[in-house]
């Protein structure tokens, strides 16, 4: 049982606590929580393998991130410089350095902060305001590299001088603005900054061009929340004369913030693992087209879902003539080129919804959405008629045919159904004398 | 002050809430691991349970020790963690002696609140489960499987460390209820409560951690291995020659590359067909395998062709090596439809300090040129080579 005085004392306890968990408790949690990036960036265990430069720089964002909020605990120390503070900076300084050190060309950005940090602590006067707004601007700076991170992850693209040269002239409007104008339009400032940061953030977690993952649509949805949490929090608390309303919102979303940056991060770097291992599976190292697992896969996810009743579709089976003969005679180097020339040639003469596979050592399959029987074999005749010219380059007198074996989907059919009757009609192509197509007959 | 704890609670809610819907994610995405699964519902319930805590604080006393509702669902959410944990190792899963313990944790607190200690030690048994299933958990992790990675020792370590605070806490909270411990036990309380946060995220991150972790390491094994034999593919055996030239040239150690090919492979295929080809690839793959040393590496570089790196060999026992594998590689019988009986050329080269891996391989592909010109089934050292030639030139 709790007796009243014991219950005042907690009220007492459990506020100081919680002011004291704006600063160095958020740290430690924060540390907790991106422990993970530490090691890879450290160790380079996992995802190094592939770490693609985006995530390296957002690890650093990170870690910016999660010491701003310490700097500014020490910033807040009764406007006395204190040793420690000096210490802790130069730890900083030396970390960013370091960062950039171990990642030649990487990090770009963290190293005019490892800079600007070793300015901050060496200059004797002004330092309270300095620190001040180093705080907040490392925030932002933090934010920038997690949306450059995203960005980068998005489109494969190193940063040239040109976002460079952005985000600095962002900081220092940010640095200006928040410098001429009112500590609390300042702050309320760089509040929607970092909410816009967010939304381009939230954007940019896809990339243009592909289907989205359902990580990836988490992200989306997790990064736009935070950043209309942000503008919330931003607008109502500019209605508070005091401004404390504000520092205290804003200090509040900061740990739900790294949460959510820190976890859809993790989660990114997972799904393009997941995604790799996936098309490692699926793939076929030698043409690049889908491998026989990755076409049945492909093909039967494709039949399963096409719910539109009446739309037809027909698979059709090719087999290089003679392979054997071509491998025999002009050896296996320019059998495998063949192989990638004529996949090559298919792939690219298909509709984007179609699937291409290699499902045997010289044998494709294709899956022709929108045709029946003999539209298809309209499309592919052209298709067959031009393979000997693709690979007419690889050797002198290497003629490359193939016969092909076309099969209209009947109502319900099966994939197994459905590639057994076009290995029959293939293997009629075959006994007629080869280098041709043959449709087989609608089942009953 | 019940704002605070409003406030604690609801971040909690919401970062497990987070994790969990994150971890359903990745089960739906990441080809549906059950570890996944249960990590998930696992911080689903301690959601629930951080709600039905909100729940009572709000509607009850703010200060009150946790209520029994609240430890049932926590001592769940704890075993399905651990359980996850094992899934996730495939050890076997032990569920029912788990929950066993959960459910005597929820009655030791009904039984431990009517004696004599009084409503004080209530959560004490929940940290004792806790600290229990963090151990359990890290023990999944290290120990006993070979080459366990650096992401494994990091979240056993922050496993054992959290373990080790719900440990502390047990005692602490015995300590104060014997009267061993003399401090407020609402700072105690409020402790425990600001601690919860950093152990949820944690714990939500280094599950995460370690599913990103096992992606990585399967997709860089599969990108690295060839999907019929199972041994290493050429770029995996250039990546892992490539480490083994350095060490050798670093100690001054001997090393022999032998390249190994089937007799008349296309005559198999030919013959019996692609599956009985298939099929004498991977018995071959499997009798390179079990007929080398362990650290020997063992690699598919080509169609029909084969590499063994053998460490710490000189010429001769490399060549002794070389013609026992091609003993054993010619008494096999592989049984598919028919019995198939094949024999294999070897090429060797001993390494030469400061050569590197394409130089060795060369020389040791002359060798195996020279083997399948002599009449197959053979192996050649690539130092005579040129002897042989010479002698066999003007022939």
């Amino acid at each position: 049982m709790t007796s009243a005085r014991e219950a005042s004392k907690l009220g007492q306890f459990s506020w100081a606590l919680f002011d004291w968990a704006n600063q160095p408790f958020f740290t430690v949690v924060t540390t907790f929580i991106f422990a993970p990036y530490f090691a890879n960036v450290m160790i380079g265990d996992a995802v190094r393998g592939q770490a693609t430069w985006a995530f390296t720089q957002s690890t650093s964002g990170i870690i910016i991130a999660l010491l701003s909020p310490f700097l500014g605990a020490m910033a807040d120390a009764g406007g006395r410089r204190k040793p420690y503070i000096f210490l802790f900076q130069l730890l900083l300084a030396a970390g960013c350095i370091a960062l950039w050190w171990a990642y030649p060309g990487r990090p770009d950005l963290a190293r005019p902060i490892a800079w600007a940090i070793v300015a901050a602590t060496i200059t004797p006067d002004t330092i309270l305001a300095i620190q001040t707004m180093a705080v907040d601007l490392i925030g932002i700076a933090a934010l920038l590299l997690l949306v450059e991170g995203f960005r980068l992850r998005a489109s494969r693209r190193r940063p040239g001088a040109r976002e460079a040269l952005a985000a600095i002239s962002l900081l220092a409007l940010a640095a200006i603005a928040s410098a001429a104008l009112s500590p609390l339009h300042g702050r309320a400032l760089l509040g929607l900054l970092s909410g816009g940061l967010l939304v381009y953030a939230a954007a940019s977690a896809v990339p243009a061009g592909r289907r989205r993952r359902p990580a990836e649509t988490a992200a989306t949805a997790a990064l736009a929340l935070l950043a209309a949490a942000r503008f919330a929090v931003t607008i109502t608390a500019l209605a508070d004369p005091g401004g404390t309303a504000l520092i205290f919102s804003q200090q509040l979303i900061a740990l739900p913030a790294a949460v959510i940056e820190g976890l859809f991060t993790m989660l990114l770097i997972a799904s393009d693992f997941s995604a790799e291992r996936h098309r490692l599976v699926h793939t076929d190292p030698l043409t690049g087209v889908l491998n026989r697992l990755g076409f049945e896969a492909a093909a039967d996810a494709a039949l399963r879902r096409a719910r539109r009743p009446g739309r037809p579709v027909s698979l059709a089976l090719a087999d290089i003539d003679r392979f054997k003969a071509i491998n025999d005679v002009h050896g296996h180097v320019v059998g495998d080129r063949a192989l990638g020339c004529v996949a090559r040639h298919f792939a690219q003469r298909v509709d984007e919804e179609d699937i291409v596979g290699r499902i045997g050592g010289e044998e494709f399959a294709f899956l022709l959405w929108g045709d029946d029987g003999a539209a298809a074999l309209r499309r592919i005749e052209p298709l067959r008629a031009a393979i000997g010219g693709v690979c007419a380059d690889l050797a002198p007198e290497l003629a490359v045919t193939a016969s092909f074996g076309i099969a209209e989907r009947g109502r319900g059919e099966t994939l197994t159904s459905l590639l057994d009757r076009a290995d029959r009609a293939l293997y009629r192509s075959k006994r007629e004398g080869r280098d041709r197509s043959t449709l087989a007959e609608m089942r009953d | 002050m019940i704002a605070a704890i409003i406030l604690i609670h609801s971040g909690l809610i919401a970062i497990a809430v987070l994790v969990a819907v994150v971890l359903a994610v990745a089960w739906a995405e990441f080809g549906h691991p059950d570890h996944a699964r249960t990590w998930s519902i696992a911080f689903a319930l301690a959601a629930c349970m951080w709600a039905i805590e909100l729940a009572a604080r709000i509607h009850g006393p703010a200060i009150r020790p946790p209520g029994l509702p609240m430890l049932a669902v926590a001592g769940c959410a704890s075993v399905l963690n651990t359980i996850g944990f094992r899934q996730r190792a495939g050890q076997p899963t032990r569920a029912r002696l788990l929950f066993a313990l959960a459910a005597g944790q929820a009655l030791a607190v009904i039984l431990l609140r009517w004696s004599a200690l009084g409503a004080c030690i209530g959560v004490a048994p929940l940290n004792l489960l806790n600290a229990a299933m963090l151990w359990l958990a890290s023990r999944t992790l290290t120990g006993r499987r070979r080459g366990e990675r650096v992401a494994e020792r990091l979240a056993a370590a922050m496993l054992r460390l959290l373990a080790a605070v719900s440990l502390g806490f047990f005692l602490l909270v015995v300590g104060y209820a014997f009267g061993l411990v003399r401090t407020n036990l609402l700072a105690v309380i409020t402790g425990t409560l600001v601690v919860q946060p950093a152990i949820v995220s944690g714990i939500g991150f280094f599950t995460l951690f370690l599913l990103a972790a096992d992606l990585a390491d399967q997709t860089r094994r599969l990108a690295a291995s060839d999907m019929l034999t199972g041994l290493l593919n050429r770029r995996g055996f250039e990546d892992a020659a490539r480490a083994i030239f350095g060490s050798a040239k670093r100690h001054g150690r001997s090393l022999a590359v032998a390249v190994l090919d089937i007799d008349r492979f296309k005559q198999v295929n030919d013959r019996h067909g692609h599956a009985a080809g298939d099929a004498v690839l991977r018995a071959f793959a499997r009798c390179l395998r079990e007929n080398v040393a362990r650290r020997d590496l063992v690699a598919r570089i080509g169609g029909e062709e084969f590499a063994v790196i053998m460490a710490d060999v000189d010429a001769e026992a490399a060549l002794c090596a070389a013609d026992a594998l091609r003993e054993k590689i010619g008494a096999m019988t592989i049984d598919c439809g028919a019995p198939i009986r094949i024999t294999a050329s070897l090429g060797l080269a001993a390494y030469r300090l400061g050569e590197d891996l394409p130089t060795v391989l060369a020389r040791a592909d002359r060798a195996l040129y020279q083997s399948k010109n002599l009449g197959r089934n053979r192996a050649t050292l690539a130092d005579r080579c040129a002897d042989v030639v010479a002698e066999a030139g003007p022939t």
